[in-house]
């Protein structure tokens, strides 16, 4: 599918903390339709056989940047591709490194817990049985469950309508770049970063590291193991960065620190992702693994049979490992 | 068709069997430490002498099998099944009925591994929360998670509620620690999840965290964990105006700065605890990471001269400043005269002009620190800040932990001390805070501090205190502390901000929240297979409970 080049934006000085009961957006209406028919049947309905179309170009909530609160207010069959781009000539950044998805944001988030998980800080949701539903507009909660995670349950239980993503601002933040002798060297610093919790996102492939951070953090020496930073352009050239070769299509969520998951992916071939400063790893994959809409009932049994049936692998000690374990651990 | 009674009847011994095994008792002085957690309005039912509804048992199951029979015997006998942590908890989380068992995790208290490579560490869910951070700093590790209940909350209890630590600006909130939960649900089935194992991913561990024990019982859980930093700084500022502070707070996270401590107190709160501007006094990095000295040098075995004034004592204090004596007895009945006065007091205490202090604290290693101190506190010089020296944050390293340890004395003297903590977006921080204080102005008197900030929000914690209506009759202070809650929520909810930020919803907030149709299906669903005969928890988030 083709995405549109340009979409309009808007940027506003904050976003409503409370939206009235929200409508159904009418673009969403044949989604809910395909999903009664399929229920009335007892099927699921393939998440890559639905097509919503772009949003329209010029819709003037199409993409809202909330500059007080560094938030954007995305139309969710927008890409995350398309979004950086439009951000970029705001100012602003997604804690995200490019190469970015071209697949709509509602699809993605279906096979890429992690974009849900490190960017989305609260969403409007389409549940599977066709009902809207708005989770709490706040950094952090604790009222209840994050419903916000149904979009990325084994089985969805909703999808993205709306998102609000968390966006950085670009005058504060540049970006280095970091070479490393070896793989290991190289997931060990993916590690510190985390444990920092300072830098915005980090992007590992290779023997290489791109950061994304505040100025002050630029290394101004070699990090152990790497050679000296050098700045970087590629990643940040329009159009080189979004190259086929490199684009991802669903993303496996790691412990921030599992230097060991980090080192096995990059040895791999493949990119690992990192939003340090909320604490988020994953590794970025080109698989398409499948995804079924089915109905709230159907999708909450799959994911209860997922948690049920997960114990029997998982080790003693209760970690979940998918690397070879290593004498690293004790037990106190 | 007598195959499938009698095999009923068998399943139904076996299972009571099972559970005989499991250590219990329904001793009235073990279910009467169970019987409740530490809400506020639980205490003002006892002083009030209303009756406390005791659980039928309480159970110490010692591992996931016997929690496993407990709840399949409880399913048979279609009874509530309560865990229990350490019941530090303030929103009427825990409250059996009569019928109920609760299940109290305390015995499954083991650091099961640590793994120093990945940063993980696997625990038991009814380990208290600073034993673990012992072991942990033994090792040289920290969890980072400080709430200020440390010494008497447990892990399971954290999750379940998606409690906050004093550093979560650096730390995050539990629920960015968590990485993997087991459990057993209402059915009796083990449950795993992990963010990392393809079949159930992040959502199934974010969907348990915060459950508050109605979806599974939490009996394990892994943890991410970081290496304790060697060297901390702390500093007090203070600010012309609370958008000044707040201002301040927001260009720190902007700047990449991931204070630990970051802690923006109202006027008031300032005023009371007093202080003064130290703008000479040099910069001081110190050995010994923030997590380690705050367990080292803070918590119930400190106490004496130099503490941190709790609102009461606050007021006490100032009340003997005003009338030149110091009677103890006759100031606490003044106290509490005010509090049951509370538009009187505000009166008064409007006329107490404080300026909002700030305390920062950074970790690391000492030359990170030595770098970045300076450039922090010409930052906020820059926003307008004086320098208050490192006093203030000195302060609050050593009493940080005492708050949940003491019950109030305005107790003791017919009033109430009770908390609330919310979020929202930063535009709405300002606003809500003098909304809230204005809905309350005849009902209660109102401190804030603004200590878990993010680039996209900040949290408010609310101190209410009041106290019965002169003359009103004795359950007047309860008719109060009801309608300083309703007005407080209403609030809130007006402001758009959420009803709770770490503390849970329990049964204090549930009038708070308003599901739309398409959470209640999601939240429903949930419950109706992760728990069919609603035997968990049944009254907390508003979820269904039968028994």
């Amino acid at each position: 599918m083709s995405e549109p080049t340009t979409t309009a934006t808007t940027t506003t000085s904050t976003l409503p903390a409370t939206a009235a009961q929200p409508a159904l957006p009418a673009d969403w209406a044949p989604l809910v339709e395909r999903l009664r028919l399929a229920h009335l049947a007892g099927e699921g309905v393939d998440v890559d056989d639905v097509a919503l179309g772009a949003p329209r170009l010029g819709a003037a909530d199409a993409l809202v940047i909330d500059a007080h609160n560094g938030l954007v207010d995305v139309d969710a069959r927008l890409s995350l591709s398309l979004i950086a781009r439009a951000l970029r000539a705001r100012g602003w950044a997604l804690p995200l490194l490019r190469p970015l998805p071209a697949a709509p944001l509602w699809r993605l988030a279906t096979r890429a817990p992690f974009v849900v998980d490190a960017l989305v800080q609260r969403a409007t949701l389409l549940s599977v049985d066709g009902d809207l539903v708005e989770t709490p507009a706040a950094p952090r909660h604790a009222a209840g469950p994050s419903l916000l995670h149904t979009a990325t349950a084994p089985a969805p239980m909703a999808v993205l309508v709306r998102a609000r993503l968390r966006v950085v601002s670009a005058a504060h933040t540049t970006t280095w770049t970091e070479r490393f002798d070896d793989a290991a060297a190289l997931a060990a610093r993916v590690r510190d970063l985390v444990d920092g919790a300072r830098a915005v996102a980090a992007c590992a492939r290779g023997r290489t590291l791109v950061v994304l951070g505040g100025a002050s953090l630029a290394p101004t020496g070699s990090a152990a193991g790497s050679t000296a930073p050098a700045p970087v352009h590629r990643v940040d050239d329009d159009g080189a960065d979004e190259a086929s070769d490199l684009r991802w299509t669903s993303a496996r969520s790691l412990r921030p620190g599992d230097v060991f998951g980090i080192e096995s992916a990059l040895r791999a071939g493949r990119r690992v992702v990192s939003v340090p400063y909320l604490q988020r790893t994953a590794v970025l994959e080109r698989a398409r693994p499948p995804r079924a809409l089915l109905d709230v009932k159907g999708a909450t049994a799959a994911l209860v049979d997922a948690l049920a049936s997960a114990p029997a692998n998982a080790p003693r000690d209760g970690s979940h490992h998918t690397t070879t374990p290593t004498q690293t651990q004790e037990s106190p | 068709m007598c195959l499938a009674f009698a095999r009923g009847i068998g399943h139904k011994r076996l299972m009571l069997e099972l559970v005989r095994s499991v250590p219990s008792s329904s001793d009235p002085i073990d279910c009467r430490m169970v019987a409740h957690d530490l809400w506020p309005r639980r205490f003002l039912e006892r002083r009030e002498e209303l009756p406390v509804t005791l659980p039928s048992r309480v159970f110490w199951p010692r591992d996931d099998a016997e929690v496993q029979a407990v709840v399949r015997a409880a399913r048979v006998e279609r009874r509530a099944v309560v865990p229990f942590g350490a019941g530090s908890g303030v929103c009427g989380g825990i409250s059996p009925s009569s019928t109920a068992w609760v299940l109290d995790l305390k015995r499954m208290d083991r650091v099961v591994s640590l793994d120093k490579e990945r940063r993980t560490v696997t625990v038991e869910a009814g380990i208290i929360g600073d034993r673990l951070e012992r072991a942990l700093n033994a090792r040289g590790f920290t969890l980072g998670h400080f709430p200020s209940s440390i010494y008497c909350s447990t892990v399971g209890g954290w999750v379940a509620t998606r409690s906050a630590g004093q550093l979560s600006s650096r730390y995050g909130k539990i629920e960015d620690m968590v990485l993997a939960v087991h459990g057993v649900d209402g059915r009796g089935e083990r449950l795993f999840a992990a963010i990392d194992d393809p079949t159930t991913g992040p959502a199934a561990v974010q969907l348990l965290t915060g459950s508050e024990g109605a979806l599974a019982v939490l009996t394990r859980v892994v943890l991410r964990v970081q290496p304790l930093s060697s060297h901390r700084f702390l500093r007090g500022f203070s600010f012309r105006d609370l958008p000044t502070g707040l201002q301040a707070m927001r260009a720190l996270l902007a700047a990449g700065e991931a204070p630990a401590v970051l802690r923006l107190y109202d006027p008031l709160d300032s005023a009371l605890a007093g202080g003064a501007a130290a703008p000479d006094e040099p910069l001081r990095v110190h050995a010994g990471g923030i997590a380690r000295a705050g367990l080292e040098d803070s918590g119930p075995a400190h106490g004496g001269d130099g503490e941190e004034p709790t609102l009461f004592d606050a007021l006490v204090r100032r009340v003997e400043e005003l009338a030149v004596f110091s009677r103890p007895r006759a100031t606490r009945a003044i106290v509490g005269e005010l509090l049951g006065r509370p538009g009187l007091a505000n009166t008064i205490l409007d006329r107490v002009h404080g300026q909002p202090r700030l305390v920062v604290g950074l970790e690391g290693d000492a030359a990170d620190l030595e770098r970045r101190a300076p450039r922090l506190r010409q930052t906020l010089l820059a926003l307008g800040a004086a320098d208050l020296g490192d006093s203030p944050g000195s302060r609050w390293l050593a009493h940080r932990h005492r708050v949940s340890y003491r019950m109030s004395k305005a107790f003791a003297v017919g009033g109430w001390v009770d908390t609330c903590e919310v979020a929202c977006g930063w535009e709405q921080v300002t606003p809500l805070y003098q909304a809230v204080r204005e809905a309350l102005r005849d009902t209660a008197l109102v401190l804030c501090h603004f200590s878990h900030a993010y680039l996209d929000g900040c949290s408010l914690y609310f101190t209410f205190a009041g106290g019965g209506t002169a003359g009103a009759g004795p359950r007047s202070a309860l008719a109060r502390y009801d309608t300083t809650w309703d007005r407080a929520l209403t609030t809130i909810r007006r402001h758009g901000a959420v009803i709770a930020h770490h503390h849970g919803v329990g049964r204090s907030k549930v009038r708070g929240l308003r599901h739309a149709p398409g959470t209640r299906s999601l939240l429903d669903e949930l419950k109706r297979t992760l728990d069919p005969d609603t035997i968990l928890n049944p009254g907390v988030l508003g979820l269904p409970g039968a028994p």
